[in-house]
This record gives structure tokens, sequence and C-alpha cells, in this order.
């Protein structure tokens, strides 16, 4: 028979106890002072099920309402956040999407995993321009394809420890693509101007905690774009800062569950004599089609241009678009709801501008296999018919 | 529902327990079937049925033991494993039976795979164990069927277990208490059990998976990389529940048996089925090995069993040839250090933990592999020390974090012999004197603050959508 205790270690026994169900209570316990559940990041919080004989057989709709359940319990966000923070503030990365990268740049695994493939049908692409190449010089239409560099691929210089580590492998393969596509006319390559430049310049190129580039690397790119169609015409004076922020949500910050919503400074171009008009058409999509109409005395890349692009445009589209005659925005989620084709048809001009960590996938999903493969030649071999 | 989800953690167990020592002492196991069938029946849906069926043929068996004949005995053994065979091995036997068919070119039968009913390897073995301890007069059968179906259904152990057997745990279904002692002790044990399945074997685990889906490079490095990692994962993550439900059933004040021991640290395969999933090995000795006549009856006999007990152990994992081959490499090394004697020998204790720990590392690439020749593959990068570098993908999957928790892992494996975590902070060894169990109660107090808060962060972060950057 054991010895009664003393009354302090009695004590610490249902301490220890209280403890255990206050933490397992805290969400429920933290609505009593006010403290409601987090938001769901990128989804409705899910509804509760429909509850039917049938349904009450199955395990799916218990599944249900857990998640029903888990959705609306509190804390959540704070947890996800504190742990976000203290992963950040030690380099303590527990996330194997996202790598710590220099002056507090948090870098998508992406950047380096899929631009390390040794499979990829680079002959085929090389194939494919050289088509769309040909196709578009027989209906006198310009063409080109923007690859977007990735954070990864531009911050490679900087890194160091694992995420060079990581970076090597794509690193040898960008060489290789970059041969591929310098064999087609209708190619910008702007891994050299965005790397070809001083650490800070580098480092600045891009959000720290989001995957984009700046808007001032966007006017760097709009630079490029213009220069390639219309030499002369680009003004670097006409690129502008807006009189508001945007509100920029850090989406690889989101992704360790850190919330960086920090306001940055947005820019336009504003061309003396030139005046723009902006509308846009709801086309049933995932975004409406933005077009701008230039007129005035300033020169312009004339004619109409159609670009299809990603979000990375979206960063660029201010100061790009004043010096366009005639410009569309369509993103790649809505080429059927916008019926692309059709509008490349009756354009003299096509951007194609694809992110490089969507590149990979995108041709052999989507670039390089039908419908798009053949649609797109059709269409840039099409007269021109303003 | 499992132990690691928000629901669980935050809904169902506060106030489980809250209830559970609110209600009379009299009451408390209805109330602890009737959230043990809700524990159930959340995960399992229609399933809850086959529970019911298992509970219901072997509580008449029990009841009718004495006066069954030898072909009733076998009968009610067929009745109880029939839904486990049917769930679990239709599918494969028929793959079995047709692949001569296949082989000439013929299109043979299939069968469409099951969904497993949750646990039901588990509680149709603690079913059988209830006919047959009755049967064998370790047991008296018991009188109402509420408190069966509680031995059966009890939401602690019903399903990742550990196995227990009924003459292990009758007693307590009628007597047990809960003191101040078991609730601190089994808070303790249950904190631990969450964090080493959360914390550690949750953060190896994005490794394991990198190199078993083939995108950790070609290297045996890559390899080697990620079946330590799994060897890690496997063992934080059952010993991790393991120690949760032994938690559980202290703070309900039941004592489960202990399921680990160092498994790591074993000095041969003997020694390593003593110490992983005991509940398991020690059923499949006690009810399949010994009544098969063990070791009596000459070497080929006792190898014989031997090879028996391991092809039933591979097939109570999973219905697949990797499983198979698995239990074989287990099975065939018993043998061998039974026949070389290997078995009985001491000295040279760190050459032959190391050799072990191999072979059980050889044998993890087959149970966890998706088909044979991807783990004979691994195998053979494992050995044959190809050079390479480490893909992207795998150097992402090593953060911080799971570095940190892949060393702890691997320390853990050369803890002196006399450590085993779990059950010094649920303080079950024996210490009596005041000041010894006044820092041993504030110890309890201090891991199960931190380790169930860490814990808790961990499983709060892991259920939120990380997928906000695609939707640009």
């Amino acid at each position: 028979m054991s010895r009664p205790r003393t009354t302090a270690i009695h004590r610490y026994r249902l301490a220890t106890f209280a403890v255990a169900i206050g933490l397992m209570l805290a969400p429920w316990i933290a609505t009593l002072f006010g403290v409601g559940a987090s938001s769901v990041e990128n989804r409705a919080p899910s509804p509760f099920p429909e509850l039917s004989a049938g349904a009450l057989g199955t395990p799916s709709t218990f599944g249900a309402i857990t998640e029903y359940v888990e959705d609306r319990t509190p804390l959540r966000r704070e947890a996800a956040e504190a742990l976000g923070e203290f992963a950040i503030a030690t380099g303590w990365s527990m996330n194997p999407g996202v790598f710590f990268g220099p002056d507090d740049h948090l870098i998508l695994a992406e950047d380096f995993e899929l631009s390390c493939d040794a499979d990829a049908p680079l002959d085929e692409l090389t194939d494919a321009l050289r088509t769309w190449d040909r196709a578009a010089a027989e209906s006198g239409r310009e063409w080109l394809l923007l690859v977007a560099p990735d954070k990864g691929a531009v911050l490679t210089s900087l890194l160091d420890g694992r995420a060079a580590r990581a970076a090597e492998c794509g690193d040898r393969h960008r060489a290789t693509l970059r041969q591929h596509l310098a064999q087609s006319g209708g190619v910008l390559d702007l891994w050299g101007p965005l790397t070809d430049r001083p650490d800070a310049d580098i480092s600045a190129s891009y959000y720290a905690h989001d995957s984009h580039w700046t808007f001032t690397t966007g006017s760097l790119v709009a630079e490029h774009l213009v220069d390639r169609f219309a030499p002369g015409v680009w003004t670097p004076h006409s690129v502008q800062p807006d009189d508001w922020q945007l509100v920029l949500l850090g989406d690889v910050a989101a992704r360790v569950g850190v919330d960086r919503a920090v306001p940055v400074e947005t820019l336009h171009a504003v061309r003396t004599g030139v005046t723009t008009t902006r509308t846009q058409e709801d086309v049933g999509g995932t975004r409406p089609v933005r077009s701008y109409r230039s007129v005035g005395s300033g020169s312009l890349v004339t004619g109409r241009t159609v670009v299809i692009h990603d979000s990375m445009m979206n960063f660029a589209e201010g100061q790009l678009a004043p010096f366009f005659a005639a410009i569309d925005f369509i993103h790649w989620d809505d080429l059927e709801a916008a019926d692309a084709m059709d509008r490349i048809r009756h354009a003299d001009r096509v951007v194609l501008e694809i992110v490089e960590r969507s590149l990979y996938p995108a041709l052999r999903d989507r670039l390089l296999v039908e419908p798009f493969v053949k649609d797109f030649e059709v269409a840039l071999r099409a007269p021109s018919n303003p | 529902m499992v132990f690691s989800s928000a629901i669980f953690v935050t809904l169902f167990l506060p106030l489980t327990l809250i209830g559970y020592l609110g209600v009379d002492p009299k009451r408390r196991n209805t109330m602890l079937l009737v959230a043990s069938l809700i524990f159930y029946y959340w995960g399992a849906g229609a399933h809850i049925l086959v529970l019911f069926w298992v509970v219901g043929v072997t509580y008449v068996a029990g009841r009718s033991v004495r006066t069954r004949s030898s072909a009733g005995r076998w009968f009610v053994i067929a009745a109880t494993i029939a839904p486990l065979i049917w769930f679990k091995y239709a599918a494969f036997a028929v793959e079995i039976a047709t692949s001569p068919m296949r082989w000439l070119g013929v299109n043979g039968v299939a069968l469409d795979e099951r969904i497993l009913p949750v646990g039901i390897s588990f509680f149709t073995f603690q079913a059988l164990s209830y006919v047959l301890d009755i049967e064998r007069g370790d047991a008296e059968p018991l009188d109402g069927l509420r408190d069966y179906m509680l031995y059966i259904a009890l939401f602690p152990q019903l399903i990742a277990g550990p196995i227990v057997r009924f003459a292990e745990i009758r007693s307590q279904l009628h007597e047990r208490r809960v003191t101040a002692e078991n609730l601190s002790a089994g808070a303790a044990r249950f904190a631990w059990g969450l964090a080493k399945k959360v914390v550690i074997a949750d953060s190896v685990a994005p490794i394991a998976d990198v190199v078993f889906a083939g995108a950790g490079g070609a290297s045996s490095l890559a390899v080697w990389i990620g079946v330590v990692a799994y060897t890690v994962q496997i063992y934080f993550d059952f010993s991790g529940y393991s120690d949760m439900a032994i938690g559980l059933g202290q703070m309900l004040g039941f004592e489960f048996p202990e399921n680990f021991a160092r498994p790591y640290a074993a000095t041969s395969i003997t020694d390593f089925w003593r110490r992983w999933h005991i509940t398991l090995s020690s059923w499949f000795r006690d009810y399949v090995y010994i009544p098969l006549g063990g070791s009596r009856g000459g070497r080929r006999r006792e190898y014989g069993n031997l090879g028996a007990v391991f092809v039933l152990t591979a097939l109570w994992h999973g219905a697949a040839f990797t499983f198979l081959v698995w239990g074989a490499i287990h099975g065939i090394w018993l043998i061998v250090e039974r026949v070389t004697g290997l078995r009985r020998r001491t000295g040279w204790q760190i050459p032959r933990r190391a050799l072990t720990l191999v072979v059980v590392m050889v044998a993890w690439v087959f149970f966890r592999a998706a088909d044979l020749s991807t783990a004979g593959a691994m195998v053979v990068t494992m050995f044959t020390f190809r050079s390479g570098d480490l893909d992207p993908t795998l150097i992402a999957a090593l953060t911080p974090a799971g570095l940190a928790a892949l060393a702890i892992g691997v320390a853990s494996f050369s803890l002196p012999g006399s450590w085993v975590t779990g059950q010094r902070i649920a303080g079950r060894a024996g210490a009596d004197d005041d000041r010894t169990e006044r820092r041993r109660a504030m110890t309890q107090l201090a891991t199960t603050s931190s380790t169930l808060g860490v814990s808790l962060i961990f499983i709060a972060s892991n259920d939120l959508s990380p997928f906000l950057y695609f939707q640009f």
C-alpha cells in the first residue's frame, strides 16, 4: 500500500491534469474572452454537411463535420502565426515548401525543385518555338515568349547553405533551357538583365516575403518588352509612383503561416502627350480581361497586342500599357473564357508570359500539347484581321 | 478520429474526461462505452456494424465455451476473423489465385480493394484473446455485454493498440481507481506521446516521403537519409500513439501493457521482437507459436512454427507482397540467429546493435515502399555506394526542424538502457520517497505543459490551408 503523499505533491498532480485540460480547451475558453474563429486561408469555412440516413453511414460525413468544427476553432491562425514567426526569427524553417534566403527573403522551394527537371522536353519546346516563329512570320505578326525568372533563380548568387545547394541543379538546367530558348527569335531572355547587376539591386528586385518581382523590376521588364517591339519608344522618366499603396499579402510568408501584409509603392507610366484609357471586360473567367487604348502625339507600339500572362505581369501592366496603342491582358486561366485564340487572330502582336517555375509543368500539360500547341500555331498563322 | 487531430484533442478528449470524472463511478463504464462508440462511429461510419458483429460472435462464444465442440471452436474463430479476411485479404487472395492466369495472358478475376474498417486487426485480435483466454481457463467470461463491448471498443486502444488481452484487463473493467497520481501521470504520458507523433514523427515524415516517392535523387546517401527518416518516423509515430493510449487509459484508471521498449537498441532480431510492438508479438507467441508446438518437436518444427508466425505477422500488417518480404526478412534472420546461436551471444554489443538496426532498416524499406521493385532498387542503391547530388526536393524536405527531429530520433536509439522516457515521465519507476515523488510531480507538470502546448500549436498550424499563393 502506498504511503499518503504530501499535499504539495497532490497539488502538483492535480495541477498537471488541470493544465492539460485547460490547454486542450484553450481555443474554446478563448471565446469567452471575445476571441473569434480564425479566418481560413484561401477558402470559405466548410459548410455543415447535409445529414441523411445514407450520409450518417459514411465516414466522409463525419470528416465534413470535423472540418466544419476545425474551421471554426479559435486560435488556429494565432498558433500558425506563432510557429511561423518563430521559424522566421530563428531561421529554423519547418516548412519544406519554403527556404529562408538572404535579406529576409523567403523563397518558394518550387523555384529550385521545378527548375531541376532533367527530363524537360526542351527539344520539343525548340521545335514548337520554331514552328510558331514560322507561323508568325507567314502572317507578318510579331510574337514573344517571356519566361519570368523566379526569385530563386535571380537571387542564386546571394544564396548560401541549404538554399545554395538546392539551387545548383536548377542553375545547371537553366543554362540548357536558355540555350534552347536562344534558338528561337521569339524569346526574351530576362535572366541576364536581372542578374547582371549589383547584389543590392538583385536582392531588391523581388519582395522579401513574396514570390513576385517588385514594381521597379516590372518597369525593367516593361522597358525590355517595349524595346523589343519599338526600340527608342521607352522613356524611363514616364514611370511614376501612384498616389496610393498596394497592401501586398506576402504569399510565401503565408505559406509559413505568417501574415505579412506590407504596403508597397506601385508604379505606372504617365506619358506626355499620350492619353491612356482602361476598360475591363468580365468574360466569366477567373479575372476580367483588361484592355488599354492609348492615343496622342507620343510614340507608341502600333497595332493590337495581346498578352497572355500570369501574376508576375500584374507588377508590370501599369508601366507597360501606355506604350502600346492597344493592349489586352488575359490570364492563362481564362484562355477559353476570353476566347483568347480569336483575339490572337485579330492581333498584330502576341506576348506569352509565364513564370519559370510554371514553365516546366506547362510544357507537359499546356504549351506543347493539344489543343494549345496547334491552336496557337493556327492563330499565329491566320491573316491579321484588325 | 485520430488522437493527433484538433477535434479529438480540443473537444472529444477534454469533454470525455470531464464527463467521466463527473459521473457516478457506477456509471462510468456506460459513459465510457458511449464515448468509445461515438469515437469509432465518427471515423468508421457504417463499419461499426463490423465491430458489433465481432463483439456479438465472441461474446456469445465466451458464454458457451464449456459446451462447445472442437468444430464449434473453429466456427467461432472463423466467424470472428471472417470480416478481417473479407475486408483485408480477399482482394489480395484473388490476386494471388489468379496470377497464373495473368502470366498466361488471360484476364483473371479481380476484386476491388475494400475500405478497411478502422482498427479491425486490433479489435479482432482482442476479441479472439477473449475467447481463447476463457477457453484456456485464464479468465472467466464477463456477465454483461456492456462491459465486454467496453473491453473491445475502449477508445484509447481501439484503433491502434496496444492489443490488450482479456486476462490482463478483466478485473479493471469492474474495479479501477481514478487517482490524482493516475490523472497526472496519464496526462504526462499522453502529452509525451502526442509530441512524439506531431513534433518528431510528422517533422521527419516529409523526408521519408520524398525518398520513397523516388524524388530524393539516385545516390546512396539520399536513400539512406530516407530510410533513416522512416526508421525514426515509424517508431515515433507508433510508439507515440501507444504512449497516448497508455496515458489515456491511465487517466481513466486502466493500466495497459507497454508496447515498446527501445526497440532500436536491440542486439538481435530476437531481441527486437521483445521490444517492438510487444503486445502483438506476445499475442502471436502465446496464441499461435506455442499452440503450434513452439520449440518443442525438433528444430525443423520450431523453424516451421517461426515461419508461420512471421507470415501471419506480415499479413497482419497488410495484404501485400512487400509486407510478406518484410516478414520474411525478420523470420529468416530470426531462424539464422537460432541456427548460429547468435541470439544467445553476449559481448560485442555495439556491432550487434548496429547489425540488427541495419537488418531492421532494410526490412523497413519493404514495409514502406509502394512495391517490390521500388524496394529492391532502393536496397541495391543503399549498398552500392552510388554518388550523386541530393535532389532539391530532398534538400527542401531537410528543413532545420526536420533535421533536428531526425537527430533527436537517431540520438534516442542510443540512449542508456534504463531510459525509457515515456515511462519515466509517467512515473512508473517506483521511487517512493516524498522528495523524489515531489520532483517527479513537478517534472510531470513542466513536461505536460510544454509538450502539450507545443504539440497543440503544431496541430493547429498543420490544419491551415497553405495554398494561398496559387490564387493570384
